[in-house]
């Protein structure tokens, strides 16, 4: 055989072109891999995204939690003046026309 | 929307849906649209992904990771080119990034640590299919993947260096240059092998 390069290079190639690689036995059943892959990688990216979005929705349930508290906390105080102010109408108003209470 | 059209490819029916209309379909999220164009192409990426794969588990691994770049991107799909076109696009681009992640992982493989003398091998080229495949399977591992992958499309596919310039986004002139070294390089790997 000759030792030129360019021509064991032509050999070489020439015998790659004739003989491709027989890929039938990975392409059997390849659409049901690739469709299994396909939606892991779906539901992968939904998840992916909901633990992305951790944080803002701890945040936002801090605030709620915070906003109803607070809400929470200024109505008991009201309930609690009217309640204690209700109950002693008499007194309150007597005590506003003695002048004992200003 | 699930388009209601039984898919049986190979059939010259008007009813069957061309690629556009499968990408359509499975823009909006029908994947049964998406299999049936992966059953269309697969055999022309499974052609081309097995001249870089070095056994079955990466072929597959391959050419799933080209489909999976197609359905990311179909969005970018414009219709302009064929479908066809784009997704040779897609797979010279994964190729070439498998080619590049397997040269930084992969150990350098010695020329004595290969398992068939490249002598004999050589001399039995042209009758030896085999040992042939073998031989510049071997050659080509030692070139870097820019090289690999342009000797691949030119020289064993056959493609023009206008073709190789489009589907791998390089300048014609780029690809010329490249060629003609990533050849001088492949000379210069046979020869050392022929001189040990």
């Amino acid at each position: 055989m000759s030792d030129n390069p360019d021509k064991i290079l032509e050999t070489l190639f020439s015998t790659a072109r004739a003989t491709p690689p027989d890929t039938s036995r990975v392409e059997f059943g390849f659409e049901t891999r690739f469709a299994a892959r396909l939606r892991d990688e779906t539901r992968g990216s939904l998840a992916e995204w909901a633990w992305r979005l951790c944080p803002f929705f701890a945040a936002l349930a801090l605030a709620v939690g915070w906003w109803n508290y607070s809400n929470l906390r200024s109505d008991t105080d009201a309930q609690i003046v009217v309640e204690a102010t209700s109950s002693n109408d008499d007194q309150t108003l007597l005590a506003y026309m003695t002048g004992e209470h200003r | 929307m699930p388009l209601n059209i039984s898919y049986k490819a190979g059939m010259a029916d008007p009813a069957i849906p061309d690629d556009e209309a499968l990408v359509a379909c499975a823009r909006e999220g029908d994947e049964e649209a998406f299999t049936e164009l992966v059953r269309r192409h697969k055999r022309r990426v499974f052609a081309a992904a097995s001249r870089f794969a070095r056994d079955d588990h990466q072929l597959d691994d391959l050419c799933q990771e080209v489909f999976i770049r197609a359905f990311r991107n179909l969005s970018k799909f414009r219709g302009e080119a064929p479908f066809e076109h784009w997704l040779a696009r897609i797979t010279v681009s994964a190729c070439y990034d498998f080619l590049r992640k397997e040269r930084r992982t992969r150990e350098q493989i010695s020329l004595d640590a290969h398992p068939f003398d490249l002598r004999d091998s050589r001399c039995d080229a042209s009758a030896s299919a085999r040992g042939a495949s073998e031989l510049l399977a071997f050659a080509m591992r030692q070139l870097s993947a820019d090289e690999r992958l342009i000797i691949t499309l030119a020289e064993i596919e056959e493609r023009s260096m206008r073709e190789i310039s489009e589907l791998t986004g390089w300048s014609e002139s780029n690809v010329k240059v490249r060629a003609f070294r990533a050849r001088q390089n492949l000379k210069k790997i046979l020869e050392t092998s022929h001189e040990r």
